[in-house]
């Protein structure tokens, strides 16, 4: 074998050994979800159900899965159009500040989240503001706002200027050829953003917790929570709900980009 | 005659201004708001004494609690980083190697724990490392071990768990970086000569460092801050400095103080955007990376 | 004289520090085919977006039929335009790419089906409207982008370069097809492009521009046989450059002496004996042979033909003569004439021109 082959053959090794050590503990969670023993150990002996219907039956856990189910869609809502519309403005317009506006829109993925938690926090107080579902609202919109400005705008730079304009000069006013030809083109990517808004907000809880409202949970916090007790078999299942929600949600969006990428990179000629 | 249009200079600002506002408000302001806190002080009523007091600060250079908690912290955090850039470098290079369909496949796979809560991804090793867990029923079973190993509620644990949440983040980096490398520049000092190691020494890789600066600048971020990964699979003496500003916060409501300690975080966070505008130029910084 | 349907009056366009197009004064008749002809950067681009309203001028007046349009947004001008990129709408099939400009000018559904059938019997496509344009050729592509701009029975029509990507072929075919339908329908047209015998071969007037201002604008006639500048000489074909000394006159034409002692006989106004003169000669206006007869106003030349390159039309050749090289195009009949052949060039008077 050749020295070359070799080696690529040592790093395909450690690739799939690495991807392993990546992927299997969420497996783990998941095979264990469905696990008969009420302890959540190996060996597996049956397979159950059971304690997916256990979690239907618990109203702490109903009651966290609305709450987060409602701030992604708010959350996701809110994001996607402020951050459209400001992707639209950078990728469309020459100003002057361009730069800088871009720079202050992707910032917040630097800022950890243990500083936008306390931060956040403490500007509430500072009003004269409690604790409260606006605060959640708020802070997902801010962690989630520079994604949706990065996906979009990608998209609604690649679409050209001259289409518009070949609208316009048609008889289309501005918002009207945006609305025919630039968004419907923009559409997976929207649809995109939209998507891994909601996967954020609803994944996101190392900011949360320092939002929390009393009696307030959502899904992750509500796991956290429950950890504390103990691993019992239930946290494997809701863990298994929240997993199976956002993993679905990103590959929804890719199959539904890919489905539609067909029509959108004809009619254009190369210049 | 037609209704004047709006000023054509007015329509990006309309269109960016609930963003900025929303970016100006909840993260802009608030990051002022911690340092604002950080001077004021904390009264036992649990109400916070709005008057200029440098105590906060005082406590924390010269109580020694806090210099040990940050320098754990630091050591875990560049153990990581280094760690996750040794590991890393293997598979993200195996990447470019890939043709297409198998690579994006790869990517993929490489972004799907990143789209799974944190909490699960820290919670997942609890099965596994724990006395009844994967790894200890398996060495018992075999007969390598006869009690199980103490491999939860630990600095190891800790570790492994920041690991896997980092890895990935370390690799796309990588790989992003490697892939911009025009495959031309290899070939040609190959022609010229260099052995594939040489090759790679020489070109490939000093090309590639902006890659590698940004993985290992979002790592050493990434761990400095973490709290979850500790609370969940560490166990008494695995307080890092996270844990500490979230029990101040949290648990103890002391916010002057838990703003004074998070500062330390923003310092460490301005300090590693430095040293990556140092090593690989302050224009890459915002470079877009594509999810 | 009538209102003309386009005029531009002292127009400046600035980007910021960049003057891409200075003080440009204009004038279109109605149904005239204008071409707006110059190298990259010299605002002809600029010129035709300010008259389309994808652009404000800085200064001056932009006029459609004696009305000032400056402030009519581009939605409401009815121009219909053809991009550089065609801009066809990807999502859309053909006839709703063509039926689009319809849309917003309230007309009935029937009167719409008509109208696009119409516009794609007159660019000849009429079978393909439910491609999408991923599913047209490029020529076809071509003619949906102008089927577009025609059905809204605009008032003027605007190219912005929109041959420049297709191939010789191609693009010949479709010279042909644009100047027919301009001629079928009437309508005022403003052409951008770079290439001098796109120019030449479809506007009525040539308005060749350089740095953003007019260098001139005549006849196709006018701006290839009278140059006005040395740029526009040099714009249009090859051009030799030659320069020499007036030794006298001869009858009603200088005589030049070049360097090397060959003298020449120039149709120019007087010029003072012994001062030196500039001549730019056609490569094409020089004929090539073995001997050719004496004639008054022509001058004969020894030379050797030192290059050749066969164009299939033509033969370029390059002859060195009186210390000078020229480059000379000549139709071909038979052979090219060899290296190191000594041969007679024939210049007629009139055939110099003088920057």
């Amino acid at each position: 074998m050749t020295r070359a082959a070799a080696i690529e053959g040592a790093l395909a090794g450690l690739t799939v050994a690495l991807y392993a050590f990546l992927l299997a503990p969420v497996g783990v969670v998941v095979a264990l979800a469905f696990n008969a023993s009420p302890l959540a150990t190996f060996p597996i002996t049956h397979l159950t159900l059971g304690w997916f219907a256990a979690l239907t039956g618990d109203p702490a856990i109903l009651k966290a899965l609305k709450t987060s189910l409602v701030l992604g869609v708010t959350v996701s809502l809110i994001s996607t159009s402020l951050g459209t519309a400001a992707a639209y403005a950078l990728a469309r317009f020459r100003f002057g500040g361009r730069d800088m506006v871009q720079m202050v829109l992707t910032i917040p993925i630097l800022v950890p989240h243990i500083i936008l938690g306390i931060g956040l926090l403490l500007s509430f107080h500072l009003a004269g503001l409690v604790k409260s579902f606006p605060l959640l609202v708020a802070g997902h919109v801010a962690i989630t706002l520079p994604y949706v400005v990065l996906t979009t705008r990608h998209r609604l730079e690649a679409i050209p200027h001259s289409l518009e304009e070949a609208a316009q000069t048609l008889g289309a006013n501005r918002l009207q050829s945006f609305l025919a030809v630039t968004m419907p083109l923009a559409l997976p990517a929207i649809v995109t953003a939209l998507l891994f808004a909601f996967m954020i907000s609803f994944d996101e809880i190392t900011a949360t917790l320092f939002w929390l409202p009393p009696n307030v949970q959502t899904v992750p916090t509500q796991i956290m929570a429950m950890l504390e007790y103990s691993v019992d078999q239930k946290i494997n299942a809701l863990a298994t709900v929240l997993i199976m929600a956002t993993v679905a949600l990103p590959i929804l969006a890719i199959l539904y980009a890919q489905a539609r990428a067909a029509t959108s990179r004809s009619g254009m000629r190369r210049t | 005659m037609t209704r004047p249009a709006a000023p054509a200079w007015a329509i990006p600002w309309c269109l960016l201004a609930p963003a900025l506002c929303c970016v100006a408000a909840f993260v802009i302001a608030p990051v002022a708001c911690v340092g604002l806190y950080s001077f004021w002080s904390h009264l036992a009523t649990g109400a916070v004494n709005m008057s200029f007091t440098l105590e906060n600060w005082r406590d924390l250079f010269t109580d020694p609690f806090y210099g040990e908690i940050l320098l754990k912290t630091i050591r875990l955090a560049a153990v990581s980083t280094v760690v996750c850039a040794v590991l890393g470098y293997g598979p993200a290079y195996y990447l470019t190697l890939q043709p297409a369909r198998r690579r994006n496949a790869f990517v993929l796979l490489l972004f799907l724990p990143s789209w799974i809560s944190y909490i699960v991804r820290s919670m997942s090793w609890l099965h596994i490392l724990g006395p009844n867990g994967l790894v200890n029923t398996a060495l018992l079973g075999s007969g390598l071990v006869s009690s199980p190993l103490p491999l939860l509620y630990n600095d190891f644990s800790v570790y492994v768990g920041l690991i896997q949440y980092l890895l990935p983040l370390m690799i796309i980096n990588i790989y992003i970086g490697l892939q911009l490398i025009d495959r031309n520049v290899v070939d040609a000092a190959r022609t010229l000569g260099a052995s594939d190691a040489q090759a790679f020494l020489a070109v490939t890789f000093p090309l590639a460092l902006p890659g590698l600066s940004a993985g290992c600048l979002l790592s050493f971020i990434l761990a400095i801050g973490t709290y979850i990964t500790p609370m969940v699979l560490g166990g008494p003496g695995t307080t890092y400095y996270g844990n500490l500003v979230y029990d101040t916060v949290v648990s103890q409501q002391d916010w002057p103080l838990g703003a004074t300690l998070s500062l330390v975080v923003v310092f460490f966070l301005a300090l590693s955007l430095y040293g990556y505008g140092r090593l690989a130029g302050f224009s890459t910084m915002f470079r877009e990376t594509q999810p | 004289m009538s209102t003309p349907a386009i005029a531009m009056r002292s127009v400046e366009k600035r980007f910021g520090p960049v003057v891409a197009v200075h003080d440009v004064n204009l004038s279109v008749a109605d149904g005239e085919f204008v071409a707006l002809l110059g190298p990259s950067g010299c605002g002809k681009t600029t010129t035709l977006r300010m008259i389309a309203g994808l652009e404000q001028p800085t200064k001056g007046d932009i006029l459609v039929k004696g009305r000032r349009v400056n402030d009519v947004p581009v939605h409401r001008r009815n121009f219909g335009m053809v991009f550089q990129n065609l801009a066809l709408f990807p999502h859309k099939t053909a006839f709703e790419n063509v039926a689009f400009g319809l849309n917003y000018r309230k007309v009935e559904k029937s009167e719409v089906v008509r109208r696009v059938q119409r516009a794609l019997e007159i660019v000849r496509l009429p079978h393909v409207e439910d491609r999408l344009p991923a599913q047209l050729s490029g020529g076809q592509q071509q003619r949906i982008a102008v089927a577009r701009a025609i059905v809204i029975e605009p008032d003027l029509l605007l190219f912005d370069e929109p041959l420049s990507a297709l191939d010789a072929g191609l693009r010949e075919e479709m010279r042909i097809e644009l100047k027919r339908i301009q001629r079928t329908l009437g309508i005022t047209t403003v052409f951008v492009t770079h290439d001098q015998s796109e120019a030449l071969s479809m506007a009525d007037r040539v308005v060749v521009l350089r740095d953003g201002r007019i260098e001139q604008e005549g006849s196709p006639d006018d701006v290839y046989n009278r140059p006005r500048s040395e740029f526009v000489a040099r714009f249009f074909g090859q051009v030799n450059e030659l320069a020499g000394t007036v030794t006298g006159t001869d009858g009603p034409h200088l005589v030049v002496r070049l360097p090397g002692g060959a003298a020449v006989k120039v149709a120019a106004t007087r010029a003072a004996s012994g001062s030196s003169i500039r001549l730019l000669l056609r490569a094409e206006r020089v004929q090539i042979g073995q001997s050719f007869p004496r004639e008054p106003a022509v001058s004969i030349v020894t030379a050797t033909v030192v290059g050749s390159d066969y164009l299939g039309m033509l033969a370029r050749y390059t002859v060195e003569t009186c210390g000078l090289t020229l480059t000379i195009l000549q139709p071909v009949s038979g052979n090219v004439l060899p290296n190191g052949a000594a041969v007679e060039l024939r210049i007629a008077a009139n055939a110099w021109m003088v920057p």
